[in-house]
């Protein structure tokens, strides 16, 4: 661990402690950016506690408040103020590191059959084919720092980081450029949530002059990730992400971001000499998706697929070669155990399956220990089965019982009214999208090929379950694939063959947005899928 | 009270858009008073639905159904309530904020308003607070509402309220804000009259602000 304690021994005008240790590279979550309203950013002031404020009161716990905890976003710093910063949640997070695509998709061009399968990789793929020239001069640049640097690699082929940024998490995987293999993968938290949980407040939090820290902070994360797999400084790094991270790494404004009509600054393909940022379609659909239907092969297939990422903003692309239509919808977190009551990350305690018989639940949690809470996987579960015991309508209805103060699920756990609600406007938004995307690739249930549903929650989902709440439609269920990580599978496959990046490039240019709030017809399936399947 | 009236209450908050309809084209033949008709028959479901929605008995598309049912008929009495402002409750005028494109909370804070009697002006999504004032002044509003689901774009909502002063209307216009992000803390920081958690208590606050 870093370095618990500081004394602070100047200020610079700072109004809020928040302000000074984020200024100083020091790591504090705060899910609301500073507002006042997560309670995250506890820190205790050892020597003369300020005075307690209201927001704080409702927060933090008497116990906590007495022992001199407080909130960093609302306490004033002064000289000579002693601070501990006190652990996060999420210092166990786990991570979705893993992606697994078709072999098919995985097939080299003109026939060369099935050479790389990411989750067994091809063990010598003839070096040098199909790059292009940006991405061989890069790999030359790199090569004679990095051979012999990491033991598994073969020798004398570079190395390359591939890297997903995610909002909430960052992975990078070591390639061995050469023969293709998959060296090592690390994962982590991503330090931007010292400036806000969504993408949204690190938008604001840029437009208040915080890039410049913004952007060092994330370079710091991934410096961090490529000392743990052990590769030297200036490795080339190849950088997919939501269009959000791709602006704050390369220090691009986001104030066209966070407003409409949301255009982003630049989304190209870009190869700087160290880094390749890999190309997006929108300000909503990011590099991820492009590389996820890359990494699903929806560019090459004649079938049409599917590729829906089930994270805080639902992306979904459908298409194949000729064709891609994309969009996204404003999920929110629920599937991710945000907003929901007793929601958590996928950590240990995190429960993550449910049973209901006789109005009592059964439940199984990550690691098998003592249940703290609901991860997203969990929030399907428990509602599937208080849907099949009629506990919850189809309208989302609460049994009478339980209206006031949730069903419980375990000691402290329990599952609320408002979290149905919740669940329901994530669940509408997903549901509804996928229609108006298949409507507007004028394509019914019956043409579509597969399904990929990626993102950590896509690994562990139960499909059964996630139809019968009304996510999924229960039409496609067959043709259901979790992908896990499709973001990092395309990133790791534009590092093991460069001439991937021209598959994205041309993705990203072939890709339409369809736009769905002002699309009437997303407003009513919207209002329709809100409801759950009715149980038989 | 008249069967028809409970009938249409009951009809109301089953979202029947074409029986409710029917019944009070039946309630206004019978010779009930089309103002009676409003409140008693109409205005009285709304506020069921209100109450259920607060208490998460229904959900959005139920008040939505509901919703399209009263505008079923609305349209009907309002030939019988040609130009006069029926219950003299109040005019709002609502929008969400320049830069921000969501209206599914400001639709459902519109539905509540006009539950409760008001008379709503609806300018969508993307509204300047130039367009709010100027609608404001010209339709002589007693409310502005303003709804923002972006933390980037909660800062117009602070604009609004000065250009309301720049206008001089400030004293005779009272502005509510909301909106997943919006906080009681924010609503008094930019000088806003009130905030409400939901939709069903934005209204009952309205009332409340045009009565003290």
């Amino acid at each position: 661990m870093e370095d618990r304690k500081i004394i602070i021994e100047e200020t610079n005008g700072e109004k809020t402690l928040l302000d000074l240790l984020q200024g100083r590279g020091v790591y504090v979550p705060a899910y609301c950016g500073g507002s006042g309203t997560c309670g995250k950013c506890r820190v205790r002031i050892l020597n003369d506690p300020p005075a307690v404020t209201e927001a704080e009161r409702e927060l933090l716990s008497a116990d906590d408040l007495e022992a001199g905890v407080r909130l960093a976003c609302l306490t004033e710093p002064e000289v000579g103020m002693e601070v501990e910063i006190l652990a996060g949640d999420e210092a166990e997070m786990k991570v979705e590191t893993s992606f697994s695509v078709s072999a098919e998709a995985l097939r080299q061009p003109d026939g060369q059959g099935s050479g790389k399968d990411l989750s067994a990789p091809a063990k010598a793929s003839e070096k040098g084919s199909g790059q292009n020239e940006q991405g061989s001069q890069d790999r030359q640049s790199g090569q004679d720092e990095q051979s012999g640097q990491v033991e598994a690699c073969s020798a004398g082929s570079p190395v390359v980081a591939a890297v997903d940024i995610g909002t909430t998490t960052i992975v990078m995987s070591a390639v061995d450029a050469g023969s293709g293999q998959v060296l090592g993968t690390a994962a982590g938290v991503n330090h931007q949530r010292a400036f806000g949980a969504d993408v949204i407040s690190r938008i604001d939090a840029s437009n208040r002059g915080k890039g410049a820290m913004l952007r060092s902070t994330i370079l710091r994360d991934l410096d961090l990730l490529q000392g743990q797999l052990g590769l030297p400084a200036g490795t080339r790094r190849v950088i997919s992400g939501n269009s959000t991270m791709q602006h704050l790494l390369q220090g691009l404004s986001c104030r066209t971001l966070g407003v409409a009509p949301y255009t982003p600054v630049d989304i190209s393909l870009h190869s700087y000499e160290n880094m390749t940022i890999l190309p997006g379609i929108s300000t909503f659909v990011g590099a991820d998706i492009v590389s996820g239907i890359v990494a699903c092969g929806m560019d090459r297939s004649e079938e049409v697929c599917i590729l829906v990422d089930l994270g805080t903003n639902g992306e979904m692309a459908i298409g194949n070669r000729d064709r891609i239509v994309c969009a996204s919808t404003a999920a929110g977190p629920a599937f991710e155990g945000g907003n929901i009551s007793c929601g958590m990350a996928g950590i240990p305690g995190a429960i993550s399956a449910v049973t209901i018989t006789e109005g009592r639940a059964a439940v199984e949690t990550i690691g098998g220990a003592p249940p703290a809470g609901l991860c997203g996987t969990g929030v399907i579960e428990v509602m599937y089965e208080l849907l099949k015991e009629e506990i919850v309508d189809e309208t989302g209805c609460m049994d009478d019982e339980w209206i006031e103060d949730g069903f419980p699920l375990a000691e402290g756990v329990t599952f609320s009214a408002k979290d149905v609600r919740e669940l329901q406007l994530a669940k509408a938004a997903v549901r509804a999208g996928m229609e108006v995307l298949l409507q507007a690739f004028g394509m019914d249930y019956d043409g579509v090929g597969r399904v990929y549903l990626a993102g950590g929650f896509g690994q562990k989902i139960n499909l059964e379950k996630a139809v019968g709440i009304g996510l999924l439609p229960e039409e496609l269920l067959d043709r259901m694939e979790p992908v896990g990580n499709s973001s990092l599978a395309g990133a790791v496959m534009a590092a093991q063959d460069p001439s991937v990046l021209e598959r994205m490039a041309r993705t990203a240019e072939m890709a339409q947005e369809t736009a769905l709030a002002e699309n009437p017809l997303f407003s009513d399936l919207y209002m329709e899928h809100m409801f759950f399947p009715e149980q038989e | 009270m008249s069967e028809v009236l409970e009938q249409i209450a009951t009809m109301l908050q089953k979202g029947k858009r074409k029986d409710v309809a029917k019944l009070c084209q039946q309630a206004i033949d019978e010779g009930i008073d089309a103002n009676e008709v409003l409140t008693k028959g109409l205005l009285a479901g709304m506020d069921v639905v209100g109450a259920k929605f607060k208490a998460n008995e229904i959900f959005v598309p139920q008040v939505l159904v509901s919703a399209r049912a009263m505008k079923a008929g609305s349209e009907v009495l309002k030939p019988y309530l040609a130009g006069e402002n029926t219950t003299g409750k109040g005019k709002v005028v609502i929008g969400t904020v320049q830069g921000d494109l969501h209206d599914i909370g400001k639709n459902l804070v519109i539905m509540m308003f006009e539950g409760k009697g008001f008379e709503v002006i609806d300018l969508g999504v993307d509204v300047s607070p130039e367009k709010f004032i100027q609608t404001a002044i010209d339709e002589n509003c007693d409310i502005i509402g303003l709804s923002a689901l972006l933390t980037t774009t909660m800062p117009v909502m602070g604009e609004v309220v000065k250009a309301a002063e720049e206008a001089g209307i400030r004293d005779r216009v009272k502005i509510m804000v909301g909106g997943a992000p919006v906080t009681q803390e924010f609503a008094d920081s930019i000088g806003a009259d009130a905030y409400t958690e939901d939709a069903p208590s934005a209204a009952e606050k309205a009332l409340e602000l045009l009565a003290g």
